[in-house]
């Protein structure tokens, strides 16, 4: 063991930051590997007082789940990440989105020549559903919204989007693993968006699977009747203001009023 | 009844795996002192310096697992807290995830017997030639060799580019060969 220690007046100095290099590294050397010099520097350290206390409040508050931790390195504010797994939700969302685009798969290579009747019909309601999963009544949105300092808008915004991250890609695949669809692979989409507008504005009054069924029922009705039309350019205008029209009323919705519906 | 004053950090660090928060606030008020004031030779921003040991401990308690219980658990710390310093300096804003690479790569371990060398060091002709150097150059010296820390994180930390870390460091190399030489006429 050495016998040599790190005394008063080199502490201060190296406290100060005026120690010579070389005599800054051996003290610096010498006292991470000395328990009798790292108690002497007690005294010449500023105190810091609440490292302990902030210490326990960060390893006492509960962790991202998993998956969400890398989307902080991404820059994705805590707080927004904070609302999305505050849903356990978020899982069973994405594992109805990811079943829905297989279940969408058999079902359209099923249908035979009503393929493309068959992929109108489910493919659009594939994000709803996935929407509605991360809404769900466990973890209403009313109960995250009311006591969370985020505005209602913003949970709504970020949870549709969480659910969308995988509902959306994982329902764009289908397109490309049954052959024969054509066009219809994208044609799709805008209706999409403006089910699960539709969904969550009828989420603001209804329960969030009542609203997907109101949504599916009108959706099966469109297509049944109008099916062959879908794929127009006036009827893509039409469901992209449909969806424009949704979207400010579920602002409205929001932003002034309660969200998550009666019980 | 032995208190937790008695155990040793080893010890302490093998309750902190078992999820014990009274080793670990007895860690923090062993360790904050020195690592605080070694954080504030590092950076100018004391707030930054609070956060990096704040870094420090949360590491800890996460993955205590990490100290392979060979050397000195002073020196396994250091390691962690430049290196939340380093992450700390890269991104400003966002507190930090402790990535398990920071915790393996942690820690130059010093052995005591080493310290006889550093009083000689300091004291003797390559103290001397030490102080001949720029600070650049010797804070490029410190993030390498004393902190042990790679070209790219001496890099992150003293804001500069790697290749001017590594030019510096082979300049004060051979300038203080050079003076070395010079003085105990070696060839």
């Amino acid at each position: 063991m050495t016998v040599w220690h790190v005394e008063a007046p080199v502490w201060t100095a190296y406290a100060a930051g005026t120690l010579d290099p070389a005599a800054e590294a051996s003290v610096e050397t010498h006292v991470a590997g000395c328990a009798e010099c790292r108690a002497a520097a007690r005294a010449y350290a500023a105190p810091a007082p609440g490292v302990w206390e902030a210490v326990q409040a960060t390893i006492t508050r509960p962790r991202l789940p998993r998956p969400l931790r890398p989307l902080r390195r991404l820059g994705i504010p805590e707080g927004d990440l904070v609302v999305i797994g505050a849903s356990d939700a978020i899982t069973v969302s994405w594992a109805v989105a990811v079943a829905g685009a297989l279940a969408s798969v058999l079902a359209t290579t099923l249908a035979g020549v009503r393929q493309e009747l068959a992929f109108l019909l489910l493919v659009p309601l594939v994000p709803v559903l996935s929407v509605v999963a991360a809404f769900d009544a466990t973890d209403s949105l009313r109960e995250v919204a009311e006591p969370t300092p985020v505005s209602k808008l913003r949970v709504a915004l970020l949870r549709a989007s969480a659910a969308l991250a995988i509902a959306v890609p994982a329902t764009a695949a289908i397109g490309f693993v049954v052959p024969g669809l054509g066009s219809l692979t994208s044609v799709w989409l805008l209706p999409s968006l403006g089910l699960v507008l539709a969904a969550l504005v009828l989420h603001t009054w209804l329960d969030a699977w009542v609203a997907a069924g109101v949504v599916s029922a009108v959706w099966v009705g469109v297509v049944s009747s109008v099916h062959s039309e879908l794929d127009t350019v006036t009827a893509q205008l039409l469901f992209a203001a449909l969806a424009a029209a949704l979207a400010v009323v579920l602002v409205l919705r929001t932003t002034t009023l309660k969200l998550g519906g009666a019980r | 009844m032995q208190t937790l004053a008695d155990i040793d950090d080893t010890g302490l660090l093998a309750l902190v795996a078992e999820r014990d928060e009274a080793a670990l606030r007895e860690l923090v008020e062993r360790h904050s002192a020195w690592l605080m004031l070694r954080l504030k030779r590092r950076t100018p921003d004391e707030d930054l310096a609070h956060e990096a040991l704040h870094d420090t401990f949360v590491a800890v308690w996460r993955q205590p697992q990490a100290f392979r219980g060979d050397g000195d658990v002073g020196a396994w710390l250091w390691g962690i807290a430049i290196r939340q310093l380093i992450s700390r300096l890269r991104k400003r804003a966002a507190p930090t995830p402790v990535a398990d690479d920071v915790l393996t790569a942690a820690g130059p371990v010093v052995a005591s017997a080493e310290d006889e060398l550093l009083v000689a060091v300091a004291h003797g002709p390559v103290g001397d030639a030490l102080k001949t150097l720029s600070p650049e150059l010797v804070q490029a010296l410190q993030a390498t060799v004393i902190d042990g820390l790679t070209t790219k994180e001496a890099a992150a930390l003293l804001g500069i580019p790697q290749g001017t870390v590594k030019s510096r460091v082979r300049i004060a190399k051979s300038r203080l060969r050079e003076q070395l030489i010079g003085l105990e006429g070696l060839t």
